[in-house]
């Protein structure tokens, strides 16, 4: 098999995925959560059947006009501006006078500063994250190998967001701290794969007077496969379980994981190593040229 | 293997610690597992007051006492940043009161009022008391049984106010919250006993409050709500059931994947994933670590990791046996072999997670840290457990059958046939001894029938070392230099 030599199929279906995800990210953006926007969360169960019409009117007797209202069975979501003390004291009271005994399941208010700093933090992280990674490989492996290992983190960024921007328009998926954790931890883990194929081929260079880098590049990818594979397998099977048995509140949490480690050992296997090689291809021709 | 012995040894002992201290001590479950609120209250400057360090200590032990007057066990209080405050109450239903009795600066005074001489006219309020001058507070009822606030003095305010009283008989005595009248009651007679009663529109929990914040005392400056997250009880409850369930019946299935996969190699991977997963838990409690959803996740994410460790030994075993190296050396090489790649891998996910814990807000701080703990027991369990594990079995002779192993030699042998250029197979012989090629019945595993091993890049023990640094920059810069 010649995985390195079909690379441009690989390279291919990457774009058939992540080109969606840019063109919705353009259009739509990403839903962000409150962590993100700053405003007041509320799940909560009444126990009398109410319809979505009466909660708004208790809403807007409280004058919270710019709401938004989530049905989903007899549990409802709203989502409305920053509230203070007093603000939440009294909805609270006017709902539970007005609709009957209620439990909330989740209350979560943001205000702007802390949601400008939880932005801010998510970009810190993801940035610092990287430059760290991309530090530690051009101390242990060629550079090359490190800026490769880090554009194939970036593709699986893209296809965690782009999905996700697609999932906000059709499914109403936010993105909030626990995503930016997804995302991150999809960094860790992509690169680990990287890793494993980058060492392989470290351990087969000494081939290299008789076989080309194509071809070592190729059968070391073919030698690690198996293990990538199978590691992502049974990582996809705990959350798999994770996401049919677990709770719903971190169900989005679960899907994000789940995009990262599959698109991270897709784009190890298929992507990191092949970008490796049109570098050191590139440098060939580049050489050649100049003799 | 001279250290066999210690190395059981150690095993034995960090295995059997743990499995006490998961007895002995409980884990510690975060909000939004057993439910409960946690908030960030920010100061605010006032005109006389600027928020520094001294005040946010004022702040912080105000709202320590109220705290402890709302009777919540295992309160977390503490100063965040320079202006903030984070108050965490596990469990706590009644939260729209716990947010109260917190969230209020309660700056109480009494105020006498001032007359225009002329009209006999009340045009303002002069403070006379505050607070400050109250010892204990509690919740009682009027004639009409009414709830009340009945406030005992401090021996100088009780001096103090039978003074005001004394001067004021006639006159209304205004008792402000927050700058806001609550009520104006007319003096009858001085009063000495050092002992009142504040009568307003309360309902029983408003009074109740007011009684806890007199007792702890006014915030220094007033505090503004910038955080909240309350979790319910059940919706907590229920996540924690069903992510441990949902956790239990992930791994199940991995275990029974590691084992149709890997065989025996397999099921030692999962005996040493169980030890994984309590010497983890007791690390969870004995630190310890709050768990939250997150956390559940990193630790899940962790056994990901620890399983792959093994993957990438079981993996290079298959490999040096299909080659047809014996089977105890082949176990060697394994271990050896996938050695570098567990570091590198496990050292960039261990990058990841410092960057989380020292820039990551608190969910994602619980998150990082169950991971890298895991990151970090993972390879003790797949580097010593399961290692110490497969010296064992792979010495007891019923074991040795390779078909335990899952491997068959040559039964990759597509991967060299479609490797371009065969004479990959003609590279120069290692001289060590572990060389590979071509090998036939070797002596310790007699059911090997190497039928032409597809070892495509035999590599000896010192090759291996040399080359193992060629990507080294020292290496390259060497290299450069010669040409």
């Amino acid at each position: 098999m010649n995985i390195i030599g079909l690379r441009k199929w690989f390279y291919g279906l990457s774009l058939l995925i992540i080109l969606p995800g840019i063109a919705s990210l353009i259009m739509f953006g990403l839903r962000p959560s409150i962590d993100f926007t700053g405003g007041t969360m509320i799940q909560m169960r009444p126990a009398n059947q109410i319809t979505i019409d009466k909660l708004r009117a208790v809403l807007e007797s409280n004058n919270l006009r710019d709401t938004m209202i989530q049905q989903s069975g007899n549990s409802f979501i709203i989502r409305t501006k920053p509230l203070s003390i007093e603000e939440q004291r009294s909805l609270v009271s006017s709902l539970e006078s007005q609709l009957g005994k209620i439990t909330f399941d989740k209350i979560d208010m943001v205000g702007p500063t802390v949601s400008a700093e939880l932005v801010r933090q998510a970009i810190i992280l993801v940035v610092v994250a990287s430059l760290l990674i991309i530090l530690y490989l051009s101390l242990r492996y060629k550079p090359v190998f490190a800026i490769c290992g880090v554009i194939a983190l970036l593709h699986d960024v893209l296809v965690i967001t782009g999905l996700f921007s697609i999932f906000g328009v059709l499914f109403h998926a936010e993105v909030d701290s626990l995503f930016v954790t997804a995302v991150l931890s999809t960094i860790g883990y992509s690169m680990h794969d990287s890793i494993i194929i980058f060492d392989r081929i470290r351990e087969n260079m000494k081939f290299i007077k008789k076989h080309s880098f194509e071809e070592i590049a190729n059968f070391s990818t073919l030698q690690t496969i198996s293990r990538s594979i199978n590691t992502s397998f049974t990582v996809v099977l705990v959350l798999l379980s994770l996401l049919i048995f677990g709770s719903p509140v971190i169900k989005w949490f679960i899907i994000a994981l789940l995009i990262g480690i599959i698109s991270g050992t897709y784009s190890s296997i298929f992507n990191a190593t092949a970008l490796v090689v049109d570098w050191t291809n590139f440098r060939k021709r580049m050489k050649e040229k100049s003799k | 293997m001279k250290f066999r012995g210690l190395r059981w040894g150690v095993i034995l002992i960090v295995v059997a610690v743990a499995i006490a201290i998961n007895y002995l001590m409980p884990l510690k479950e975060g909000l939004d597992l057993q439910g409960g609120m946690e908030v960030v209250l920010e100061a605010q400057n006032t005109p006389n007051i600027t928020v520094n360090k001294e005040v946010m200590q004022g702040v912080k032990a105000v709202i320590e006492n109220r705290v402890n007057g709302l009777g919540v066990s295992e309160p977390l209080i503490q100063l965040k940043g320079s202006n903030s405050i984070l108050v965490q109450l596990p469990g706590i239903k009644d939260y729209q009161h716990a947010l109260n009795v917190i969230g209020k600066t309660a700056f109480l005074e009494f105020k006498e009022p001032i007359y225009d001489t002329a009209t006999g006219q009340i045009t303002g309020w002069k403070t006379v008391l505050t607070g400050a001058d109250l010892q204990d507070a509690k919740v009682g009822y009027d004639s009409n049984s009414r709830p009340v606030v009945d406030i005992t003095f401090t021996s100088e305010g009780a001096k103090k106010f039978a003074e005001v009283t004394a001067n004021n008989i006639g006159k209304p005595l205004a008792i402000f919250l927050d700058n806001k009248e609550i009520s104006a009651p007319v003096v009858k007679e001085a009063i000495t006993g050092g002992k009142a009663q504040i009568s307003g529109n309360f309902t029983l929990q408003s009074a109740k409050e007011l009684a806890i914040q007199i007792k702890a005392g006014a915030l220094p400056v007033p505090v503004k709500l910038v955080e909240q997250r309350v979790v319910g009880p059940t919706i907590g409850k229920d996540a924690v059931d069903s992510g441990w369930r949902a956790g239990f019946i992930g791994l199940l299935l991995v275990a029974i994947f590691m084992i149709l996969y890997y065989r025996l190699p397999g099921l030692v991977a999962d005996l040493a994933l169980v030890l994984y997963g309590i010497i983890v838990l007791a690390i969870f409690k004995f630190i310890p670590v709050t768990l939250t959803l997150p956390g559940i996740a990193g630790f899940i994410l962790s056994i990901g990791m620890a399983v792959d460790a093994n993957i990438l030994i079981f993996e290079r075993l298959k490999e040096e046996l299909r080659k047809g190296i014996p089977l105890i050396s082949a176990m060697d090489m394994g271990f050896k072999r996938a050695l570098p790649a567990i570091i590198d891998s496990n050292a960039s996910t261990l990058i990841t997670t410092a960057v989380l814990f020292t820039w990551g807000s608190s969910i994602i701080k619980g998150f990082a840290v169950t991971l890298a703990i895991g990151v970090i027991i993972s390879f003790f369990t797949a580097v010593i457990i399961s290692r110490a594990l497969m010296d064992f079995v792979v010495r007891i002779d019923f074991f040795k059958k390779l078909v335990f192993y899952g491997a068959r030699v040559g039964i990759n042998a597509s991967i060299t046939d479609e490797v371009p250029n065969e004479p990959l197979l003609s590279v120069d012989e290692p001289k060590s001894k572990t060389k590979a090629q071509p090998l036939l019945n070797q002596e310790s595993d007699k059911n090997v029938k190497a039928k032409g091993s597809d070892e495509a890049f035999p590599l000896g023990e010192k090759e291996r070392k040399q080359d193992k640094t060629s990507f080294s920059r020292k290496d390259r810069r060497a290299k450069r230099r010669k040409k």
